[in-house]
């Protein structure tokens, strides 16, 4: 029969070892493919005049992970994760044939240190700008994403779920503003620029 | 430990009956006390509130664009690129001291005990970070307009 102290010291052993590999696991940084936004058919179609006119041309603001940190995003991941999305969407420009260049600024990751859930937010500025160098949509984008302990077991893995499910909701709030972007209006340069 | 005395250890001790014999305190008031599964339970308290308190801070910055920009004449678009540029350095020099105090923490974090509090105060929340930089494009889209209105500098 097992004594009650050995099934203690058993417990205390998964508890410490369950701490140890929440403390320890390298930090990795927002994979590409986990931040690209998807479109279905059911939403609303992007004006004619971005379809395949469109391409990211900077990205700036992001950070490299370092794996004995936490987990971030870093410009080139953007700017895959965008790419592919615009392309998904049909507004990826063959090269070199882009007239609606974007300009992201990453301003930056609001991450928490621990948690059982967390809740990562991304604030992105993007900047669409029409073939005569006009901007046509301005926005900043705000967006929370939580990824909860059933996401994941080790803290660090937890934490970059939420930085990439936070970058694909951002990217996907900025395509609902391009299909509401009024492509027309770009022509007066004045009131060129439609905020959030 | 007993099966009836478990509300001994965990309800708060005035609702405690008196309890002699074995136990490692006595209570000011006379008590004799086991305090081990009390002090296990406010550390597990504790803990939770702890990993309940390293929610990042909400952070709002400035939108870029804003309703009425076009209206915005020269004087007032100075004024408020000024304000923006005086804000923005601000945060800047702030975010270069909670930069420098997480590095500190991560510094700290080796010293047993301690190590695990200093890690846990650590900020990523990035306000002053996102605030200034948003505030830095703010003015961009401001100035673009300052241009187009030919206002003087």
């Amino acid at each position: 029969m097992i004594r009650k102290e050995t099934i203690r010291n058993a417990g205390r052993a998964v508890l410490v070892t369950a701490a140890l590999a929440q403390l320890a696991a390298c930090a990795t940084a927002a994979k590409p493919e986990a931040m690209v936004a998807t479109t279905t058919a059911a939403q609303a179609p992007f004006p004619q005049t971005l379809q395949h006119a469109m391409c990211v041309r900077a990205v700036t603001g992001g950070q490299k992970t370092n794996a004995l940190w936490v987990s971030k995003v870093d410009d080139q991941s953007f700017n895959i994760a965008l790419s592919q999305s615009l392309s998904n969407a049909g507004l990826a420009a063959p090269s070199p044939g882009c007239s609606f260049p974007v300009d992201v600024n990453l301003l930056g990751l609001s991450q928490p240190i621990a948690g059982f859930d967390m809740t990562v937010t991304s604030h992105v500025n993007y900047k669409v700008f029409d073939p005569s160098g006009q901007p046509l949509v301005l926005a900043t984008i705000d967006t929370p994403y939580t990824a909860d302990f059933s996401a994941a077991f080790v803290a660090t893995e937890r934490l970059r779920l939420a930085n990439e499910g936070s970058i694909r909701t951002n990217i996907s709030q900025f395509l609902d503003k391009l299909r509401q972007a009024d492509v027309k209006v770009a022509a007066a340069p004045a009131a060129a620029a439609s905020g959030n | 430990m007993q099966k009836e005395d478990w509300a001994h250890y965990y309800l708060l001790p005035v609702l405690l009956k008196h309890r002699s014999g074995s136990g490692c305190c006595v209570w000011p008031l006379g008590w004799d006390y086991d305090v081990k599964p009390l002090l296990a339970a406010f550390l597990t308290l504790a803990a939770a509130a702890s990993l309940g308190g390293c929610a990042a801070k909400t952070v709002i910055p400035v939108q870029m664009a804003q309703p009425g920009d076009e209206t915005l004449d020269c004087a007032a678009l100075a004024d408020q690129i000024a304000q923006n540029e005086l804000m923005a350095s601000d945060f800047v020099k702030k975010d270069q001291q909670v930069q420098r105090l997480n590095t500190a923490r991560n510094v700290g974090s080796v010293i047993p005990g301690l190590g695990l509090l200093l890690v846990m105060s650590t900020d990523l929340s990035n306000d002053e970070q996102i605030r200034g930089r948003a505030l830095v494009d703010r003015d961009e889209r401001l100035r673009f307009l300052a241009k187009h209105k030919r206002c003087t500098p």
